[in-house]
């Protein structure tokens, strides 16, 4: 009776202890073992900020292990309104996100377990601390680019705060802040920083900067929003503008570096601008799980894919993007080989810092934009 | 005493309970209720969620400043009327707006009518054909008349690759290039063919008569027109210009095209950057301002129609105005008609296929023209398939057929139940509640009943499951948005028809079904065409609606136009609009043999 009584009782100890170790187990599954499971379920949907995911990376993923990747690209605007939808209303459609909205990313989705934070383990040990949590699949750079053919060997502005002079008003491209949070993340961190924009304006112009406003990088801001920028929805669209060929007068914009890896094919001539204080943004891509994802071995193994050299090349192949599994190379073509060598001259904002300063800068944008 | 009580309630209970069989006994009162239930699920329970909306913490503010979902607030509100940014979302969106209106509308109105009156009573060139050839331009989906004129007038003030007059020497200013000049004229050439349809039915609907009496009395043509005809014409010029103020209202393509290289912003462009970034309060506001203004046009139209009622003359038939001779000025007037088909019709077409035929655009050379874009043969520059070997085109290709048809065909057929209930019960309250619910979504604007759309069934609701990321959502969204089109052919149809036919089958013992099949469904079968083809035709075309409804492997060919613009393949983009348009044509003209009208009948004043 009693030893009857203690066999259940261990039993039932281990059994619990099963059910305990259970996502414990399934995440330490070998690669094969994944594999096996993500052919099961057969197909994997991504919304993802690059379209290379869907012109790229799924057919090689599919040639590679049968599965088909449904690929959208999305700004990250619709992506936070779509993982929210999904999620809350139980009919979840996509699998695995390519996300550039870090500051909701940190201040909602995670703490409401909207989506999964999955570190492949298999490349885990090459991942730095501070890119697995949450997990940052790519570092791309935002830069400021001019036309090489229109301009020569250099780039026609010095200081950043050329760009709010009249001689270039309407000739700056840029995305609409109401669409690409990018945009707002650079804003904050330039109030983050606004020392060194204050300490360009002296340097460049010779004296002080009157500051209107709480700080140098709003000052900027608004001074930036006065003068009549062009707003895109679309990263496409700014490099063309910048880069076309037989430009008399052809503008300045900000888009994402990878864009010099068009040069060639579409006949456009960017070049980045080494301009003072900031040369742009250094912008993290976020790969998450979405909470209750309809395949979610096929979005491991997707996830895993794009962290090797394989399927991440779309991107590190060529020129604009580093990955953050340091163990794969990047393009000679950058002008750095790694991200952390552009050293202070791009941007990296504060996660917390945008959650909390995003409505005002939208609203200080939007009014003070003509 | 007690037992007379008794039977009294009794006879009463008696008499409901007959009565109530006998209503059940009437199809047209159970379809009537039906149509009530479902059409008051569909189109009030929106409404009510975009009002609501309006004042409530959306769930994404919620989650960023702690409040609790849903509660009260004058936020939103507030924010659009009275913030620090309400002048640039909504005052001189505002101001953009009425003043795009008004232009287009003008333009619009002054060409329909010149139009109207030449084709419908003048001998000038090629008449028979300008009918059709001039009601081309309500066949292209609306982006197709912005891009085409960006293609052409796009000048590099802006930057980026030269448009098509640039590149022949000639730079176009910005105010040609951009703002509200082209979005009026760009509104006004795809508006103007409401206008011809209009006029050209009313000016043939005038008893030929009031003209010869004032013939013989001597009147000469000028004064014929301004004494009379015009006069006659001020029902339909009222109905044309709120018919086309509320389109240009309405429409988000064209401003968003052409309007924000130049930061003129229109509400409808305000109203989309809301719904792009997440503010589903301020989407709910500016939505329930623009529904107010098409409820007050609405009811100025109703005013006008009943005050003018009486000018409204019912002549003998049969005889058909002789085209008065033109002389002198056949020549210029042909000349000018058909210019306006060139400009508003072939042009665009032109613009959009030529721009899909050079490899390098804005490079005339011969060398330069190929069918890359199409075949996917050393396609310049892009790692994608060409139209004809795309499998997005083939799959948004095949959506657009399956929801624009299947919604469509629920909408006729709603539409013809809609008539019938709303014709056989005449002054019951089913009726009016029929006729009224079914044209209010006629009122709201496309982009804000998705929204509304997208709130509520995202989840799953009693017996309807989560709709989000199926088909059904977006075929639902789209009968419930042309119901107005439907159910108005299908009213004026079942108007025509008496009951007289239905009792003679009943005598004869023919079941409901019978009856429907064999009598009504013959008798109305042009209208049901028409009830079934404008809503595919504006399905086809539709864009601002489904744009936020569209889950990968849903896309419509309107939407995968748009994925190929944020890809950078403006070719494709521009071949899937010439694909949209060419569809919609070939249904216009199956519409035109079938029913041996034309689009003005469906349209209707």
């Amino acid at each position: 009776m009693t030893r009857k009584k203690i066999i259940s009782l261990i039993t039932s100890f281990f059994f619990g202890l099963t059910l305990l170790l259970q996502p414990v187990v399934s995440f330490a599954m070998t690669l094969d073992e994944l594999i096996a499971a993500a052919q099961k379920e057969g197909e994997v949907n991504t919304y993802w900020h690059s379209s290379r995911m869907g012109k790229k990376v799924a057919a090689a993923f599919e040639a590679k292990y049968g599965i088909k990747v449904n690929a959208t690209k999305m700004k990250d605007s619709e992506m936070t309104e779509r993982i929210v939808r999904e999620v809350t209303s139980g009919n979840v459609i996509v699998d695995l996100v390519g996300y550039d909205d870090g500051p909701f990313l940190d201040t909602v989705l995670t703490p409401k377990g909207m989506v999964e934070n999955y570190v492949p383990p298999y490349v885990a040990k090459d991942i730095p601390a501070d890119s697995s949590k949450p997990l940052i699949y790519l570092w791309q750079p935002f830069v400021i680019g001019y036309n090489s053919e229109t301009y020569g060997n250099s780039c026609p502005i010095k200081s950043l705060w050329q760009l709010t002079e009249k001689d270039w008003a309407g000739r700056f491209h840029m995305w609409d802040p109401r669409i690409a949070s990018s945009m707002i993340q650079m804003f904050s961190a330039m109030e983050d920083r606004s020392d060194e924009l204050a300490a360009s304006y002296k340097k460049h112009y010779g004296k002080d900067l009157k500051v209107t406003e709480a700080n140098a990088g709003l000052e900027f801001v608004k001074r930036l929003a006065k003068n009549n920028p062009v707003l895109y929805n679309e990263d496409y669209e700014i490099a063309v503008a910048v880069g076309t060929k037989g430009q008399s007068k052809a503008p300045i914009g900000i888009y994402s570096l990878g864009r010099h890896r068009e040069n060639a094919k579409k006949n456009l001539a960017l070049a980045l601008c080494e301009v003072d204080p900031f040369k742009g943004l250094n912008q993290p891509t976020y790969m998450q799980i979405v909470k209750g994802s309809p395949h979610p071995n096929a979005a491991r193994l997707l996830a895993y894919y794009v962290l090797t050299q394989e399927g991440a090349n779309p991107w590190v192949g060529v020129v604009g993007a580093y990955s953050s599994n340091s163990s794969l190379g990047s393009s000679p073509d950058n002008p750095y080989p790694t991200a952390e060598s552009w050293k202070g001259t791009l941007l990296v904002s504060n996660n917390t810092n945008v959650a909390n300063r995003r409505a005002d800068l939208m609203d200080f944008w939007i009014k003070h934009s003509n | 005493m007690v037992s007379l009580n008794t039977t009294n309630q009794n006879s009463l209970l008696i008499r409901i309970k007959i009565k109530i069989s006998r209503l059940l006994l009437q199809p047209s009162f159970i379809i009537g209720l039906i149509l009530v239930i479902i059409l008051t699920y569909l189109v009030i329970a929106p409404i009510i969620s975009i009002f609501s909306n309006s004042v409530s913490l959306t769930m994404m503010d919620a989650m960023l400043s702690g409040g609790k979902d849903g509660a009260f607030t004058y936020k939103y509100i507030d924010r659009v009327f009275t913030s620090s940014i309400s002048e640039k979302i909504f005052w001189t969106p505002l101001k953009n707006s009425i003043t795009v209106s008004f232009f287009a509308t003008l333009i619009a109105l002054a060409l329909g009518l010149i139009l109207a009156s030449l084709v419908t009573s003048t001998n000038i060139f090629g008449r028979r054909y300008l009918g059709f050839l001039l009601i081309i331009p309500y066949m292209l989906p609306s982006q197709a008349m912005a891009t085409a004129w960006l293609t052409m007038f796009k000048n590099r003030k802006i930057s980026g690759p030269p448009g098509m007059l640039e590149s022949f020497g000639f730079t176009p200013p910005d105010w040609l290039a951009y703002g509200p000049l082209p979005i009026s004229i760009c509104m006004a050439l795809s508006y103007f063919p409401f206008a011809f349809l209009l006029f050209s039915s009313a000016l043939s609907k005038i008893d030929i008569q009031l003209e010869e009496v004032a013939s013989t009395l001597g009147a000469k043509t000028k004064t014929i027109w301004t004494k009379i005809i015009l006069p006659l014409l001020i029902p339909t010029t009222m109905s044309v210009l709120l018919l086309t103020v509320a389109r240009t209202l309405g429409t988000f393509a064209t401003p968003y095209i052409l309007g924000t290289p130049a930061k003129y912003t229109l509400l409808s462009t305000s109203l989309y950057s809301s719904v792009r970034s997440n503010e589903s309060g301020v989407v709910a506001v500016l939505a329930i301002v623009l529904s107010l203004i098409g409820v007050m046009l609405l009811l100025v139209d109703i005013w006008v129609v009943r005050k003018w009622q009486r000018f409204i003359t019912v002549g003998g038939k049969g005889i058909k105005r002789q085209p008065s001779k033109l002389g002198l000025f056949r020549t210029p007037t042909t000349i000018f008609a058909w210019l306006i088909f060139l400009l508003a019709a072939l042009g665009p077409f032109v613009v959009l296929a030529l721009s899909t035929l050079m490899r390098e655009p804005g490079n005339f050379s011969f060398s330069n023209f190929g069918l890359a874009y199409w075949t996917g043969v050393n396609v310049p520059g892009m790692d994608q398939p060409g139209m004809f070997t795309s499998p997005e085109v083939l799959t948004a290709l095949k959506n657009s057929f399956l929801i624009a048809g299947s919604a469509s065909i629920i909408c006729g057929v709603l539409g013809l139940l809609i008539g019938y209930a709303v014709v056989r019960l005449p002054g019951t309250l089913i009726s009016g509640f029929l006729r009224q619910i079914s044209f209010l979504p006629y009122l709201m604007p496309g982009l804000a009943f998705a929204a509304a759309y997208l709130s509520l069934f995202a989840v799953a609701r009693g017996p309807i499951p989560a709709l989000y990321g199926s088909i059904s959502l977006l075929i639902l969204v789209m009968v419930v948005t042309y119901l107005p089109y439907a159910s108005r052919s299908g009213i004026s149809a079942m108007m025509q028809v008496g009951p007289e036919p239905e009792e003679a089958g009943m005598v004869l013992g023919a079941g409901f079904w019978r009856r429907i099949v064999s009598i009504l469904a013959p008798l109305q079968k042009s209208a049901l065409v028409i009830a079934i083809i404008l809503p595919f035709i504006t399905g086809m075309k539709e864009l601002s609606l489904v744009v936020m409804l569209v889950t990968p492997g849903t896309e419509l060919l309107t939407t995968q136009s748009i994925r190929f613009l944020d890809f950078g393949y403006t070719q494709l983009a521009n071949a899937t609009i010439l694909i949209i348009g060419v569809v919609v044509m070939i249904s216009v003209l199956i519409l035109n043999r079938v029913t041996k009208t034309n689009l003005a009948s469906g349209l209707g004043g």
